[in-house]
């Protein structure tokens, strides 16, 4: 209906015009006069008003804690690999060497398959890449916060096409420290009782300093004597001796020599098999790391247990996986 | 034609796929070409397109960009509604249907790898899904550069202080394998996925003292080596084809004579050893059409 400029015009009402002028008739209010209706404008809340969304969360925040760590050996196939030895021994160097040397393809017949630990792996890199405008060479160092966490990888042999998990549990050298002065602190690492390898890192630059050597050396005695008096390894674990830093050993290597032979006289009967190592993950000359010895050593960790007979184990029955962990009362 | 159950309306077959990449990595180029291929297929048996689809609002924003050979204009394209359709049509089976291809930004996916979390309505979203299509760049580095030899032992001299760690920097292979990994773990997807990798900016590839392989397989296996492993050592989760694509034909904004042709047929598309124009193989195998 139209409107009128007449308060009293009821052609608003029924059509009728006041003054009987029809449509012609100049009172008649046009579109145009119709004042416009100005919407208030929106609040902040209206026009910024993001849609609904709900976020969940997802793995990778932290390392593997111990129920987590179960998970994963419930799967299939799993090695658990503790790594001890002093501080700044080479452990967190050897770790992201695993991580770069994936990137660059395959090792030692092994895909990467996955893993819950990107962040943990890049961030351990970090510090070594240009990108972070780092001087020198510089490594994020172990967190003993983390003595009881892994990290996760799992790899798939380029061969046989078998899956393998491997949770890696890198103990802080603080806390390797502790755990040589008293037994107490020793029997809190408790991935050593799951561990299928312990490998026990030296430092090739400890080694051929001869303010360091002796110390660094009776160091790692004593906490292989103790892991294996408390019983927290034995027979069921292979033992690495990995010599780190090999750039550094040199000119020294009779030292290195000397210690294997003590270690195989004392050791190789407790343990199921016991591997001397020497490499170099980030060399300081400019030689080159140690890839394929690393790569080695790699495919050891995912190919060897001693925990079960080995040609019984592609029969263990999945509901024993699920066992894995509490069988050693962790 | 009633008889036949392929002959049916566009509306009936409706296929989505997923389109995951890091920033500008090729995605929404790729949809602008693959778009005019549709409409220009190289042989009659191309997937080709079947109409306009309804709402063509999206990618209409960078479409007179794209035409001049000029690279995309990622901020004019709004944050949310990032929905594609396109009508196909597949002459040899006589399939016709609608393909959704969302082209979220490449900053969610960084955003799953540095903050941990994703939105529950992209989870659920992934149950539906036909495949995915992972951008990947030839012209970028897959991971960052380690200081060996000569250099561990150097000061770096970078220009500025030491950088704090910051998970947005990590290698792009690693959080680009983190966020497949959330899929394949955490998305009730069809096992296994078809996913067909994309190597961008392909014309990059090749050229005068190149020594990277010219197969986008071999490619892959070598620039971005950790992506191809996972690929391959997760046949439960993913079954996947590895491909090159140049959606530009050459470098954008610096086409030259290459101009003269238009988009469809200056495309390049190369799968093993072959090249071609038909941008819609990847989708047919997707679709499992071929």
């Amino acid at each position: 209906m139209p409107l009128c400029k007449l308060a009293d015009c009821p052609v608003a009402k029924d059509g009728r015009c006041l003054e009987g002028r029809g449509a012609d008739c100049p009172n008649l209010v046009q579109d145009s006069d119709v004042p416009e209706v100005i919407a208030p404008p929106p609040t902040t809340a209206q026009v910024s008003k993001p849609p609904s969304v709900t976020f969940e969360p997802l793995p990778g925040r932290t390392p593997l804690d111990v129920a987590e760590a179960r998970r994963f050996a419930r799967r299939g196939p799993c090695m658990v690999v503790a790594l001890a030895g002093m501080p700044e021994c080479g452990k967190t160097s050897l770790l992201a060497r695993l991580h770069q040397l994936f990137q660059a393809g395959p090792i030692a017949g092994f895909d990467f398959a996955g893993s819950h630990s990107l962040p943990h792996f890049e961030e351990m890199n970090w510090r070594a890449t240009i990108e972070s405008g780092e001087s020198g060479l510089q490594m994020t160092r172990s967190s003993s916060q983390f003595d009881n966490s892994f990290l996760h990888l799992a790899v798939r042999s380029t061969v046989r096409g078998s899956r393998v998990e491997l949770l890696l549990n890198d103990i802080a050298g603080e806390t390797f420290k502790k755990a040589v002065a008293t037994q107490l602190d020793c029997e809190k690492l408790l991935a050593l009782a799951r561990a299928d390898h312990l490998v026990v890192m030296i430092d090739g630059a400890a080694l051929a300093a001869p303010e360091l050597r002796h110390h660094h050396i009776e160091q790692v005695g004593d906490f292989l004597q103790r892991v294996l008096q408390g019983g927290q390894c034995g027979l069921r674990t292979a033992l690495h001796v990995v010599i780190s830093k090999l750039d550094k050993l040199r000119g020294h290597e009779a030292v290195a020599d000397g210690l294997q032979e003590d270690f195989e006289v004392r050791l190789r009967a407790a343990v199921g098999s016991l591997s001397f190592w020497r490499i170099a993950a980030r060399p300081m000359d400019d030689s080159l790391p140690t890839k394929e010895r690393i790569g080695q050593l790699f495919a050891f960790w995912a190919e060897t247990t001693h925990r079960y007979p080995t040609a019984a184990l592609p029969t263990v029955p999945r509901s024993a996986w699920e066992r894995d962990f509490c069988r050693y009362g962790i | 034609m009633a008889s036949n159950p392929h002959h049916q309306s566009v509306e009936v077959n409706a296929s989505r796929v997923l389109v995951i990449g890091l920033p500008e990595t090729g995605k929404s180029s790729f949809i602008q070409a693959l778009d005019e291929v549709l409409k220009h297929p190289a042989t009659p048996n191309d997937l080709c397109g079947a109409g306009l689809a309804h709402d063509r609002s999206y990618i209409q924003i960078d479409k007179s960009d794209f035409l001049a050979g000029k690279k995309l204009n990622r901020t004019r394209r709004p944050l949310e509604d990032t929905s594609v359709e396109l009508w196909f049509e597949h002459p040899p089976s006589g399939l016709r249907g609608r393909l959704h291809l969302p082209d979220r930004k490449g900053e969610m996916f960084r955003d799953q790898w540095v903050t941990r979390q994703w939105d529950k309505a992209y989870r659920e979203n992934l149950s539906g899904i036909a495949g995915a299509l992972v951008f990947v760049r030839a012209d970028e580095k897959s991971r960052n550069d380690e200081r060996l030899g000569v250099l561990a032992n150097e000061t770096f001299q970078s220009g500025g202080a030491p950088r704090p760690w910051d998970r947005k920097d990590a290698s792009a292979q690693v959080q680009l394998v983190d966020v497949l990994q959330f899929i394949a773990e955490h998305g009730e997807i069809p096992h296994p996925l078809r996913v067909a990798v994309l190597i961008s900016a392909w014309d990059t590839v090749g050229q005068e003292g190149d020594l990277r392989p010219r197969e986008p397989v071999r490619f892959l296996e070598r620039e971005w080596a950790l992506l191809a492993q996972y690929l391959r050592a997760n046949p439960e989760f993913f079954s996947a084809r590895i491909f090159g694509v140049s959606a530009y034909g050459g470098p954008p904004d610096q086409l030259g004579p290459l101009l003269e042709q238009a988009p469809h047929q200056r495309v390049r598309f190369v799968d093993g050893t072959e090249t071609t124009r038909d941008l819609t193989r990847p989708l047919r195998w997707l679709l499992q059409l071929d």
